[in-house]
């Protein structure tokens, strides 16, 4: 239920909801920030996360919760304006440095950002932790991403398969 | 451990996924195509991070831990073009996910920056989009006949010699035929030219920044009684009154290679044309020796004011009181380009291995600042002259055309200083196609 003076969340001082994490913790954010996931706008529109209610979050811990809306809060101000088509070349570039900065992580906070990313439909964040996996692959040869993703070693059938491979697209394996 | 089901690689499980699936949100979900570790340690450097994930990705594999297809999707469609090639031999499953209609559309219109048009060599009947990975993207029908002009726009123009010139639109493959009618001789006192004299036409296209106007330059040598004459015109495509015409501009003030010219945002520039000049300190000093240290040598036209001026050219040698060899360097040995919105001067310095990029970073001082010099050693012959910069990629690396007729396409990263050739047949001519391409409809797969 709606607390009635949250109102549309659009005038007056900033509106604040509340979003628990799956191991209770409560956090209090601008709804603002926390519209930047898909997933919760809709409910946030309609009043949600106000008051003494919350937004349960049942698959986000308080650890990936807190570095989510990190990034939200980061965002917000600039999502707010549209993409900010009218920022300053210093904003944007204070943006990526802190993107930047942000991915600069342990590999299981990574994992859990991406997973939390992809539930909660914070695009934004999404595009982020892709771009940061997509560098972290590249250059690798198939053998190797299938030797680390534990696939079995290859039958002589897919071998040949990805011999061939090799041969028809050289130029990709240089 | 082993009989957990998420560890089996599709490939024992599935059948080959060969047939094209229709939406890659219907993919197969497949619990192995992408695992990533639950923990793992930290690491300081980033390519040893790159491989601490990698390594977890096994061990994770065992916890079932696991990424969703849609992540997947869009990891991969972040990766190279060369990448996303050598990752089909991986499994079955990245091999269909990759192919599918979806996910290349999707690729393609991720594409950073312009796409490479090319003609290539023995195939007089089409022009080829490619991507910097030399992927083709489109194959465009173009006019027997005519070859490519070198050109930095969303048009594709084709010319010959005799002054036949179309433009196409890669889109919507509409072909606009300029008129060929012959230059006049206006200096001359309005003079047709005659059959009697041999002409040799080239065009380059342009566009206007402030109007958005297309513009093409027409330049034609007319050779009569032993001289050589140069005229110049412009035409401004779909011009407001719909008529398309020649219009006479002035000349430049001095006879330049019409092979050397490119086309830096709204202005086009020439060099000098040593070979009607043979002895530069004699014949012509008057015309090239300007204020500076070194001879104006690059003719520039202005294709907003339709206006010719000359420039100076970088400081090729330490003392340079040897014109003649100055001229001789840039005649045989040197190429203009257009990189990064800037004029660029390539210089193939190849009795040292070297090919040097000089930058027009200030055009009203003529500032000329040498940003590469490149190692050239196991690339270029000696004895190889055409050596044009087209493009500098996101990530740093130029793309470089060598050669002449057929020539071929090198991608050069100057932070391993590796030279790798592109994946294509030999063309005669490239240039860069800048149109948006989600609008090029579907990628066609042409070998």
């Amino acid at each position: 239920m709606a607390a009635p003076e949250s109102g549309d969340g659009n005038n007056g001082a900033a509106r604040m909801v509340t979003l628990i994490s799956s191991d209770n913790t409560r956090f209090e954010v601008e709804a603002a920030a926390a519209s930047l996931s898909q997933t919760l706008q809709l409910t946030i529109l309609d009043g949600g996360g106000g008051g003494g209610d919350g937004i349960p979050l049942p698959n986000v811990d308080s650890a990936t919760l807190s570095k989510v809306l990190e990034y939200c809060i980061k965002h917000a101000p600039a999502a707010a304006n549209g993409g900010a088509p009218n920022a300053t070349a210093v904003d944007r570039a204070e943006l990526e440095r802190f993107d930047n900065e942000f991915v600069n992580i342990d590999q299981s906070v990574l994992y859990s950002l991406i997973m939390a990313a992809h539930n909660l439909e914070i695009e934004g964040l999404q595009s982020l932790v892709a771009k940061k996996v997509a560098d972290m692959i590249k250059g690798k040869s198939p053998m190797e991403i299938r030797r680390t993703l534990g696939f079995p070693d290859p039958t002589p059938e897919e071998q040949a398969e990805m011999n061939a491979h090799m041969l028809e697209y050289g130029w990709a394996y240089e | 451990m082993s009989s957990d089901k998420s560890d089996d690689p599709e490939w024992q499980r599935r059948p080959a996924p060969r047939s094209p699936i229709s939406s890659a949100r219907c993919t197969p979900y497949h619990p192995g195509s992408c695992l990533v570790p639950e923990s793992l340690a930290a690491s300081s450097s980033c390519s040893a991070k790159a491989s601490v994930m990698v390594n977890h990705l096994a061990v994770a594999s065992r916890h079932g831990r696991v990424m969703p297809p849609d992540v997947l999707f869009d990891i991969l469609l972040r990766l190279p073009a060369k990448d996303i090639c050598r990752f089909r031999a991986v499994c079955r499953h990245w091999l269909s996910l990759t192919s599918e209609p979806l996910f290349i559309d999707a690729r393609i219109a991720r594409q950073q920056g312009p796409l490479i048009v090319a003609s290539f060599h023995g195939d007089g009947k089409h022009v080829h989009l490619m991507d910097s990975s030399g992927r083709v993207v489109k194959r465009v029908p173009s006019m027997e006949g005519l070859a490519l002009v070198r050109s930095r726009l969303d048009l594709v123009c084709v010319a010959d010699m005799e002054g036949n010139c179309s433009v196409i639109d890669p889109v919507t493959g509409a072909v606009s035929h300029l008129p060929n009618t012959p230059p006049e001789l206006d200096w001359w006192g309005n003079i047709p030219v005659t059959k009697d004299d041999s002409v040799f036409n080239a065009f380059l296209l342009g566009r206007v920044d402030s109007t958005g106007d297309c513009k093409v330059l027409r330049l034609s040598r007319v050779e009569r009684e032993r001289t050589y004459h140069l005229i110049s015109c412009v035409l401004t495509l779909d011009d407001a009154d719909g008529v398309q015409r020649w219009r006479p501009t002035g000349r430049p003030e001095f006879i330049v290679n019409t092979h050397s010219g490119v086309v830096v945002g709204d202005a086009v520039y020439y060099f000098w044309w040593t070979a009607m000049y043979p002895d530069p300190e004699q014949d012509q000093w008057d015309l090239i020796r300007k204020n500076g240290d070194v001879p104006d040598c690059i003719a520039r036209f202005d294709l907003e004011a339709e206006k010719w001026t000359t420039i100076s050219g970088p400081c090729l040698l330490d003392g340079q009181d040897v014109w003649t060899e100055y001229f001789s360097m840039l005649s045989k040995s040197s190429t203009l380009a257009e990189l990064r919105g800037n004029l660029v001067l390539a210089h193939n310095f190849s009795s040292r291995s070297l090919l040097d990029l000089w930058f027009l970073i200030d055009t009203e001082s003529c500032l000329w600042v040498k940003e590469y010099s490149i190692w050239t050693e196991q690339v270029i012959p000696s004895f190889m002259r055409i050596v044009k910069p087209l493009l500098l990629l996101d990530d740093g690396r130029i793309l470089i055309f060598l050669g002449h007729r057929p020539g071929a396409l090198f991608l050069y990263d100057p932070s391993n200083v590796v030279f790798s050739r592109l994946d294509t047949a030999y063309v005669d001519e490239v240039g860069l196609y800048t149109g948006r391409v989600l609008s090029l409809q579907s990628a066609i797969k042409v070998q």
